[in-house]
Parts: structure tokens; sequence; C-alpha cells
């Protein structure tokens, strides 16, 4: 149950490489263990929750361009889409990069040490975080095709963007 | 068991000295310094001060040890010294042994430095046959649990005129392990380490049947060290370097069945480790992308065990249950968990299930080579019927099962 | 299941009955459910009446899909043709007036007073169009009317509790002398048909309520382009003739209702044929409404008295009026009572049609800029936005705009908007739209904000469609996709255009 966000994101794991990915599993340097919060699932339930949020107002917000009979075509659905996505991958890079930045990631993650204790190259760079920052973009749209799926159904307006 | 002096011993019975049966030789190795970091890392804690027992067997065999300065009286003076030096021990008492123990009050130089056949002679007791087996129980049972006894001999067995030497030779055996059993009962923490070394010996040699012979040549002797494990490694981890490296070989055991730390190494394969035993279980196992081999990797800490890096290092020391993987050990690269060993394993195809590999206890090779079966005459580099008393040792420490422990990882 | 037998005589009498038409279409109440219209004319040709019988059959297709049993009122009042006919033709066919009576067959004697009696132009008057405003000749040949088997049909349709209406002007030929002959004829008992039986329901006729509207000089004819006998400053004097004549009628109808127009508008001088098209005029609107005002079940006090024998104790006379004498008619110039009788239903129809498209462009025609009724793609928010409202999908989808009785819809639609259109092109101008905007919601004039709903967040058309995704939903699955659709736009415009006092 508590692994399902986790491995939604692991199927971008290519992406973003596997010691970030330990490191978000909440994998623990010192004791070996993933002791550490799982990072997969606050940043999934943030991801889930903000794609909910467009998802919702796109279809029953009553302000502005929100449930409107004038963006029901499934290019204004699309654009939300994109645009929730763009927010989501600035959650996900920021937060990934500012754990970098702040050596929040554990040093058998960062980085391959020889015997000497000694740096012989890194194990996560910046663009991994944008490499995950562009995941949580494309988990944030599966996320958003989800909710609309479930809660188009009711909208006034937008019934039927998409049609699926 | 009859004396001669003892030498110097150099302080690298940690662990690294003599090749415990690689290729079967008796090799003089060089300690490992990288092992010798192991034990380093052991602090000296100070809530356990034990006391320290040393007991010189002074029967009549041991006369020519102590003829003129010997390398056995140099290694002994020295060793003990630095005993003194690290402060490990509030108490270090003097004994010598033989059907009795004789305390010693005075100083070390005369307890052995200074020692000749006569004042050796004069230390008393009852210095003619003595049997090694009750010689072993005496120190045995005076060595509680916060005490390390250090047991000097020639380690000869002196079955005499009559005996059936053979039988002699195995009923030795089965007290030795008796007698061990039963100390292992009340303390069941306890460690042996038993150290061959090598003194020029200058005076009569009595074979099976207590018939002397002058010989003025290098004759092995044997210094036991027995206690409480914890308290062996911190004697072991620090008595310093010495570049005079005595000890020529070693055997160590303690009671097996006991639990490493061990973990899988991450990034030695292509697999993922388990969620919830991320240290014990991986899952998703599949063909490195470079080489089409099946590999992955445990590292481990088998620094408890007193064992050598060669004894470590060899397969043969070692079972695996799955064998459908290869495997070979190395020493593990620096970390802060505080691994020493890495085991590396592959196969061409992924198998899932339980991989066991298995810390053996064996009797090193050396044994067998120094052992001398007939006892008839001195030969070089042997002494008779001291395979008997390792096995008799070892046996105790083996009775229910020969493994020290097992390394199980589950690939899922 | 009461039905109002309604007589529009002559040209006004169809032209009155094309506004009740459009009134009903747009959804006002009525207190009957059944009109039937007949409309008696010799001339046949008559552009009003071919216009007339069409809307009227059009209304018919389409009044079988607002049946709903739901809030729709749109086209709610049935139409009913007496063995499907529409006119009520005249069975002699004779071109002259003077073969008509048979003069030549005459003696001398009669010939010499046929002769003192009508001009020689009267005599060789040809009478397929009409009678040219000789109310003279036309009591007499109007006397053909028992002979037809249309009035056959009309007595044998008649049931208890139907009510007569009768719409004729008092100026024209046709209609003014066809009213007192009518309601004579309707009230004479026994009389037979044209084999010479007798009519078996005519008692009921006898005694049904009876209305009548007369209407008065409300346009001019302009001077003459082709030969006729119809001059505008004779009216008057027929008129105050005709009055004179109808004094009679007193206690022989129910209610009488006068309407006429001080200011007019000149209007092409036609004979008749084809050419006579004269346009809508608010007058007629409202004698339309005095239709209305009869068979208005809460009037049934002050229109009907009777005694205790059911005969007509005494006439009931109403005129109608408005607020101010104003050349051009909004809402706010109508009393109250017609406010809240019309203001909805127009302008509900109004946004309906408007939503489906049609709306009124300047166009240059033959190098005069004139205003036509067009249905606009720009304006076409149904055609736009079928494919992506969930009203619309799945139910109103490709070729529903095919289906006969929206294409007659439509084609409802786009006359309603040009009859409004025409009477705004009068001198006495009802324009309570702008009839020009493209807007949803600001096209009713004055002050009439109230009553449309302010639709926020949403703007313009997109108010509507909103509105239509609501209420969608809500129509009976059961229904039709066609009444379905009407069911639909009346709640919706109902919600959006909610006029109260």
């Amino acid at each position: 149950m508590e692994v399902i966000l986790g491995n939604i994101y692991c199927w971008f794991e290519s992406l973003f490489g596997q010691n970030l990915a330990e490191y978000l599993w909440g994998y623990n340097c010192e004791t070996q263990v993933y002791s550490g919060k799982n990072l997969f699932n606050s940043i999934g339930l943030i991801t889930l929750g903000v794609s909910l949020v467009f998802v919702f107002a796109y279809y029953y917000l009553p302000l502005f361009f929100f449930n409107h009979p004038r963006t029901n075509r499934w290019w204004n659905w699309l654009m939300l889409l994109f645009i929730a996505g763009i927010v989501n991958f600035v959650i996900g890079y920021a937060w990934t990069i500012n754990d970098f930045l702040n050596g929040n990631i554990g040093d058998c993650l960062m980085y391959y040490r020889d015997s000497d204790g000694n740096i012989i190259s890194n194990l996560i760079y910046k663009r991994d975080c944008w490499l995950f920052g562009l995941s949580n973009f494309f988990i944030s749209s599966m996320f958003f095709i989800f909710w609309s799926i479930i809660f188009k159904w009711w909208s006034r307006n937008c019934k039927h963007s998409p049609c699926f | 068991m009859n004396g001669n002096p003892l030498f110097v011993l150099a302080s690298i019975f940690v662990l690294v000295q003599a090749s415990c049966g690689n290729s079967g030789q008796l090799e003089n190795r060089n300690k490992n310094s990288e092992v010798l970091n192991h034990q380093k890392t052991l602090a000296i804690d100070d809530s356990y001060r034990p006391t320290i027992n040393v007991y010189i067997e002074n029967s009549g065999s041991m006369d020519g040890y102590v003829k003129g300065v010997t390398e056995f009286e140099q290694t002994l003076f020295s060793y003990l010294t630095d005993i003194r030096i690290t402060g490990i021990t509030d108490s270090l008492n003097l004994f010598y042994i033989n059907s009795i123990i004789i305390p010693f009050k005075s100083d070390l130089s005369e307890f052995i430095e200074r020692l000749e056949p006569d004042t050796f002679r004069a230390r008393g007791g009852n210095r003619g046959v003595t049997e090694i087996s009750n010689i072993i129980n005496s120190v045995l049972l005076n060595t509680g649990e916060k005490d390390i006894s250090i047991l000097v001999t020639d380690g000869v067995f002196s079955p005499g005129r009559d005996a059936n030497a053979l039988e002699y030779l195995k009923n030795q055996q089965i007290r030795i392990r008796d007698y061990m059993a039963s100390h292992l009962a009340r303390n069941s923490e306890t460690a042996v380490v038993i150290y061959k070394l090598s003194s020029n010996f200058n005076g009569r040699y009595f074979n099976r049947y207590d018939a002397p012979s002058i010989i003025n040549e290098s004759r092995p002797y044997f210094i036991w060290v027995i206690g409480n494990l914890r308290h062996i490694n911190q004697l072991i981890a620090s008595i310093p370097d010495r570049t005079e490296k005595r000890v020529e070989n070693f055997f160590t055991i303690i009671k097996g069945n006991r639990k490493v730390d061990y973990a899988i190494k991450r990034g030695s394969g292509n697999f993922k480790l388990d969620r919830s035993n991320p240290k014990t279980e991986i899952t998703k196992l599949k063909k490195d992308r470079r080489t089409g081999k099946v590999k992955f990797a445990i590292d481990a800490n088998l620094s408890r065990f007193l064992l050598s890096d060669d004894y470590l290092l060899d397969p043969n020391n070692y079972t695996l249950n799955n064998s459908n993987y290869k495997f070979s050990i190395k020493n593990a690269v620096s970390n802060p968990h505080g691994y020493t060993h890495t085991f590396e394993f592959n196969a061409d195809n992924v198998h899932k299930g339980i991989v066991i590999i298995m810390l053996k206890s064996q009797i090193p090779q050396w044994v067998e080579e120094v052992n001398d079966e007939i006892g008839l005459t001195a030969i070089e580099g042997k002494t008779f019927g001291i395979k008997h008393q390792i096995h008799g040792v070892y046996e105790a420490f083996t009775f229910n099962n020969n493994i020290y422990t097992d390394i199980s990882i589950n690939i899922k | 299941m009461s039905k109002l037998y309604v007589f529009g005589i002559g040209g006004t009498g169809a032209r009155v009955l094309k506004s009740l038409t459009m009134l009903l279409a747009a959804g006002v109440d009525c207190g009957v459910d059944t009109i039937v219209p007949v409309i008696i004319d010799r001339d046949m040709s008559n552009k009003d009446l071919s216009r007339t019988k069409l809307l009227i059959e059009d209304y018919i297709s389409v009044n079988r899909i607002s049946v709903t049993n739901g809030r729709n009122k749109f086209f709610k009042t049935k139409f009913s043709l007496l063995a499907g006919n529409l006119c009520l033709q005249l069975r002699d066919n004779t071109q002259r007036f003077e073969d008509f009576i048979g003069r030549n067959t005459m003696t001398t004697e009669n010939k010499a007073l046929v002769d003192m009696l009508f001009s020689e132009k009267t005599l060789k008057l040809d009478m397929t169009e009409g009678f040219q405003g000789n109310p003279n000749i036309g009591s007499v040949v109007l006397n053909q009317f028992e002979n037809s088997n249309v009035f056959e049909a009309f007595a044998n349709d008649f049931k208890q509790g139907d009510k007569i209406f009768i719409v004729s002007s008092i100026f024209g030929g046709t209609g003014a002398s066809g009213f007192p002959l009518l309601r004579k004829i309707v009230q004479t008992p026994n009389v037979n048909d044209a084999d010479g039986r007798n009519l078996q329901n005519w008692g009921l006729v006898n005694k049904a309520q009876i209305g009548a509207i007369s209407v008065l000089p409300y346009f001019i004819v302009g001077q003459s382009v082709e030969e006729s006998q119809v001059d505008s400053d004779t009216f008057i004097d027929k008129t105050r003739a005709a009055l004179s004549y109808y004094k009679t009628e007193d206690k022989r109808i129910d209610t009488m209702y006068y309407i006429a127009d001080k200011r007019t508008t000149t209007y092409e001088h036609h004979r008749g044929g084809d050419l006579q098209k004269n346009n809508a005029h608010f007058v007629e609107m409202a004698a339309a409404m005095a239709i209305l005002d009869f068979v208005n079940p809460e009037k049934l006090a002050e229109n009907i008295n009777r005694d205790n024998e059911d005969r007509i104790s005494q006439t009931t006379y109403k005129e109608f009026g408005i607020n101010a004498d104003k050349s051009e008619i909004t809402f706010s110039d109508l009393a109250d009572e017609t406010r809240k009788l019309i203001v909805n239903p127009l302008s509900r129809f109004l946004l309906f049609a408007k939503y489906m498209g049609y709306t009124v462009v300047k166009k240059d025609i033959n190098g005069r800029e004139e205003l036509i009724v067009e249905k606009i793609n720009k304006n076409d928010i149904f055609k736009k936005e079928y494919k992506h409202q969930p009203y619309a999908r799945n139910r109103f989808s490709d070729g529903f705009r095919s289906v006969d009785a929206i294409k007659k819809l439509e084609s409802i639609q786009i006359r309603y908007f040009e009859w409004l259109l025409e009477m705004e092109d009068q001198n006495r101008k009802f324009s309570p739209f702008n009839l020009l905007s493209a807007n949803c919601m600001d096209f009713i004039k004055g002050n009439m904000g109230s009553a449309t709903k302010k639709g926020f967040p949403y703007k313009n058309w997109a108010i509507m469609d909103n509105e239509l995704n609501s209420l969608a939903p809500e129509i009976d699955r059961a229904l039709e996709t066609e009444n379905s659709f009407l069911e639909l736009f009346y709640r919706v415009t109902e919600n959006l255009i909610n006029y109260k006092n």
C-alpha cells in the first residue's frame, strides 16, 4: 500500500537515476535500511493533490474559465493538464534540488569514494533533480487523467471534455 | 612439556601471522596491515579490566628453553612486558605449572628473563610426568569470566614407558575435549588462541617413552591464550606491532552460531533492494547489462572471530548452500559500517531463492604438518601429539556444529 | 379539451390569425387546448392567406413535438384544421359579380332593380379578387356560407363547451360584411347541410359562447398603381356605415372587442392577389390578444353574461389601450396586464431563435440598404456548440436539424423574426427588442433588466450554454429527442428570462 506511489515513480527511475530514487525511498546511509521518510509518498501525495485541485477546478469551480461552456474543448483540458504538470514539475524539482544543495542526501548516495575517502565521481547530479521534476510532470499528467476519468461525470459544462 | 627459554613474541598474533592451510605449507607471513586496522578499532573497554594469569610449564622437558639467552625467554619477556604496558589489566599474575600451580611473586625479569634451568627447577612442584590434559584443566578451572589465562608449554605428550601411545593420545584428546566442554558450559564466550613459535632449545628432549636425548636445536613451543572473547580481542588489539615476528602459526576458536553484521552491497549488480529488508533481500535480479552475467555482492563484518585474513579469504572455509552461484571473497573496501570482507557471487542465470554462505570452523592445515604422531625422536619443527590437543579443543567447541556464522540472503 | 373556433375573415382575419399563431408558438398562455382556425375569403390567391396557411400547417407539425408532460409552453396550444382545410372556400367561383347574381338570367324587372342598386362598375367587378371595399356586395354573396362542407365539418366537430370567435375588419371588403353574416348563421337554428340535411350539433353551436373583434382602420392605402376600387378616404365613411349595422349585434355576442390605431402606415396599394401582402402590425397582435382574452378563464365572469336560459343577457365591450401614445412602443409602454401576457413568451422564443442563429442584418439589395432576417453562421450558437456541450452530446447530434419537425420549427423561427421586424417597420412601431443585437441577454429594450438573469460568472451566450448544460439532466429521458429539445429550451429560456411585474 505505501509503496504504490514509489513504484509509480520508479517507472521513470531511468530518468532521474537509482541513487536519487534510493534517497527518495528513504534509504539511510548509516543504517543501510529504508528508515528515512518515504519522500515518494510525500511528493506523490502533493502531486496527486495538486492535480486533483486542477481537475476539480476545471470541472466544478464556478469561476473564471473553469466549468465554462467555452472551455470545454479537449484542448482546454489538455492545457490545464499541462499547467498542472508544470506546477508539479516545479514542486518536484524544487524539493529535490533543495535537498541536494542542503546536503540532506546521504553521502553514500551522492558520491563514489575511494578507500581513502576521496571522491572519485558523483552519483547524483543537479540534472537528476531536473529530470525528477520532468518525471513528476509525467506522473502529474497521469494523475490528471486518472482524476478526470473519475470526476468529470458530474460536471455541468465539461462532462465530455475530453471524451473518454 | 620440557621447557626451553621463551623468545620475545612479536605482537603480530594479531591474527594475520601464519598461513592457515591455504596451500598446506608452513609460512611465516607478515601481518596484513588491513586486518590489523580491524582489530585496532576495538576500543579498550574500561568497565571490564580482566585479570591476566600467566602459567609457564616448568616440567623437566622445558629446561632446554631457558638455558642461556633464548628466543623463548626474550619473546615471552617482551610479550608480558607489553601486556603490562598496555594497562589492559591491573593484575598480571605469574605462575609456574606442572602438576600443581605455583604462584610467583617477583617481577617479570625474574619470572622469565633471567631463568636458567636450575632456577627453573627451583620453582618447585612435581616436575616429572605431567599430563597435558591436566595442565589444561588446571588452567581452565582457574579461568573465570574476567580472567585471561596464558599458558606456555612445549605441548609434548609423555605417555610413558608402558602406555599404548595411540590409545594415550586419543585418551588425552577426549579428556581435553571434556575439560574444554565443561569450561565452555560455564563460560560460553570463551575464546582459545594457540600460537606456535620456535625457540632454540639446548637440553634434554624426552621422547614418548620418556627416554631423553641431548639436543641443541630449534624446537616449537606453544602459547595458549584462553579467556572471554571480548578480553582476548582487547588484548590482541592493544598489543603493539613488533618487528620480531615470531609467531609462526596459530589456531583460534570460539563458539559458533554467531550473528554478524552483513548487508547486500548496493550497486553490486542489476537488482533492487527489498524495501522492508534491504540488507538481506533483493528483488528483480537481472543479468548485468555489460557482462551478461548475474552478479551481486555481500559485505560482512567478520572481525570478531579472531580468524586471520588468509583464513577468511579462503573459499574452502565456507559452505554455500546454493550450487547455482559461484562465489569469491575479498577484503572490503573502506567503509563506515565496519565491514571487513566482501563476498562476490555470480551465475549465468537468475536463480531465485535463499542463498546461505556459512563460515566454518576448521583446523588449519599447519596443525597436521606440525604434528608428530610417532614421537620417538625430536623432529625439527614438529611436536609429538600436538594435533590431539588441538583437536580436543576443537571438538569441544564444535560439538553441535562447526559453523561460525551463516550469512543468508533472499533473492525474490 | 375545449376548443376555440376562430373565424378570420378576409385579409385582416388572416393576419390576425397569423399573429395569434406567433403568440402561441412563443408559448403565450391560452385558455383552451385547441384552436381551430378558419379563414374565410373569396380571394384564395391572397398572399396573406397563403402565408398564414403555411404557417399554421408548420405550426401543427411542430406542435406534435411540443408534447412533453413537462414545462414546455412553446407551441403548446394545438391547432386543428377542419377537414384538413384552413380556408372556407365559397362554392361558387363565378368571376364577375353580375354573373354571380345571375343578372343575365333575371327578368327585365329584376335586372332593372339590380342596375339601380349596383353601379356598372360594381356589376362588372371580378370577384376572385375580393370585394375591394364594397360591403354591400359582400353581404349578398356571403350568404353562400351555409352550403359549404366545411360548415358540415364544423358542425360535426363542435362539442359542448367549445367557443367561437370572429375576427374581421370593419373596413375593407370581405371582413366588413362577413362578420354579422357569420354570426347570424352560427346562431340560426336548424341549418341544413349541402344535401339539405339538418346539421346535428347545430344546437350546441347556437348556444356556444361567442366573441368577436372588429379591427378598425390602422392603415392607409397609398396612391393607386393599377386599377383599384380601394380608396382610403372612404374608409372612415365606410366605418361609420358598418358600425351602425353592428349595433344590431348587441346581445347577440358575449364579448365584443374593438381596436384601431389613429396613427397609420401607408401600405402599397394592391388590389389583392399575390401582391396584397401587408406587413404585420401591432394592431393585429393586439387583436390576437383579444382572442386570448376571450378564452381566459380568469376573465370568464366579466366576458360572459348569460341568463338562466343561457341566453346572452349582456354584451361586454372591450377596447385595447397602451400606456402612452408613442410612435415607438416598447414593453414599458404596455399595460401591466399586457406585459404579463406577452413579455416572457415573446422574449423567450426570441432568445431561442437567436440561439439557433437567426438574426436581423443590414443588407444591400438593389442599391438600398435593407434589413432582412437570416441565419448567420457566426450567430448560430447551436451549430457551433452542439458538438462540445454536454446538453447536446449524444442527444442532438448531426442531422438533428434535418428532422422535419425541427426544420419546420426553425422556419417558424425565421418567420417569427420577420414578424417582429415587420412590426417595427410601421408608423406605429412595435419594437420591444433590439433585433440587430447579437448579444444573448441585452436584446430587450427598456427597463426590462429585472427580467433577465445575471448569469455571473458566464458572459453572453455562455450563460445560455451553461443553463442548457445545467438543465439538460432534468429533462425526462423517455421523451423523444425533438420533444426534449423543446422542453429543454423552454426551461432554459424560462430560467433566463423571467419578468415579473
